[in-house]
């Protein structure tokens, strides 16, 4: 007898239950409907807030001489203004994940804006949490790399005290969005505000 | 000739995937009710994530992601830790409305991550590669507890000899 073979017979009878079904998709029928009007609000609201907040940097700008300090950019506000122009807005780290996702969702999203060269703007290296301009990763293959190393990884229950061997990295995505990460002992990867830790 | 459409209606994402992502949750969680919940949870993910696809493959390996890392979720939730241990797969809530084989019941009496990688390999049909994007696992891994997995289903079916 083939396993495979009865396996898929008993499979191909597990249906969930059609008024669960029904009512699930009246449900998300009315969710995406909101979804898409909630959308639409948030990006006619971000267009108003761009062009706000780039009025107000480029006042700031004007008045105070904003320029490079001796060698700290760790302040995004500064990298976002130098980087990107003054079109956009600078976002804190909480706004590139949805809350409801799990870690290993975020970590998803964070690895597949790397792998992303349309996305991702800059990368920093660092071995310490403050970055310069001589920490910027120049070499698109080294980068490439670094994201496919470290592309499949499972949640560790490992505490982030105990890892040592710290190398800081902080990537600039091209809507503005800074994420920063540190990977330990080449094999643990840790995303700033996000609770788990990630191996190889 | 691609005919691949990004925005698909809810009633087409449920007529594509529903099946799909239930058997998974039912064949991870062997409860109707918590695979219910499962499916309720990744389709209001799709929904909130409005993620963009290259292709239709790119989409169900996305769904299905999703549906086992909610089934993780599932099973640390602190809900689910107080649940009591059923040792013996039969009192697991199933739906009774079906005739379950011994195949069925062999698998259900597997270790949970282990009835994943069965459900996939054998029903998905999903190759080692496809099965490490899914879980997120390395390949040794997955080769490791498929041939776990068999093992104890060949020593539990052992008397009908199936062939794996």
């Amino acid at each position: 007898m083939n396993f495979k073979d009865s396996y898929k017979r008993d499979n191909e009878k597990i249906v969930p239950d059609p008024e669960f079904i029904s009512d699930l998709e009246k449900k998300l029928e009315i969710m995406s409907s909101q979804e898409i009007k909630r959308r639409k609000n948030i990006s006619v609201a971000f267009k108003i807030c761009s062009s706000c907040a780039a009025a107000v940097i480029l006042t700031v700008g004007i008045t105070l001489g904003v320029r490079r300090s001796s060698g700290s950019i760790d302040n995004p506000m500064h990298q976002a203004g130098k980087q990107t122009g003054a079109g956009s807005a600078v976002f804190s780290q909480s706004d590139w994940y949805d809350s409801g996702m799990t870690c290993s969702e975020i970590y998803e999203v964070f690895i597949n804006r790397m792998a992303d060269s349309s996305d991702l703007s800059l990368l920093y290296r660092s071995s310490s949490n403050t970055f310069t301009d001589e920490d910027l990763m120049n070499d698109k293959d080294e980068i490439k790399s670094l994201v496919k190393s470290y592309s499949r990884v499972t949640v560790s229950d490992k505490d982030e005290k105990d890892l040592n061997n710290a190398v800081y990295y902080m990537a600039q995505f091209e809507n503005g969005d800074i994420i920063k990460f540190i990977i330990y002992d080449g094999m643990y990867v840790k995303i700033k505000n996000i609770d788990a830790v990630f191996s190889l | 000739m691609n005919d691949f459409k990004q925005d698909i209606s809810v009633k087409e994402l449920f007529s594509m995937y529903s099946d799909m992502i239930y058997r998974i949750a039912f064949a991870r969680t062997g409860n109707r009710y918590d695979a219910e919940d499962i499916m309720e949870n990744t389709f209001l993910k799709y929904i909130k994530c409005n993620k963009k696809f290259r292709e239709e493959e790119h989409r169900k390996a996305w769904l299905l992601k999703v549906t086992v890392n909610s089934c993780n979720s599932f099973f640390t939730s602190g809900w689910s830790k107080h649940r009591a241990q059923l040792d013996d797969a039969r009192e697991i809530s199933y739906s009774t409305e079906f005739e379950k084989s011994e195949v069925y019941y062999a698998v259900a009496a597997l270790p949970e991550k282990y009835r994943v990688v069965v459900h996939l390999f054998y029903y998905e049909e999903m190759s080692i590669e496809e099965i490490c994007e899914i879980l997120g696992a390395k390949e040794s891994t997955v080769k490791s507890q498929l041939h776990r997995a068999r093992e104890k289903l060949k020593e539990i079916l052992k008397e009908e000899q199936y062939e794996f």
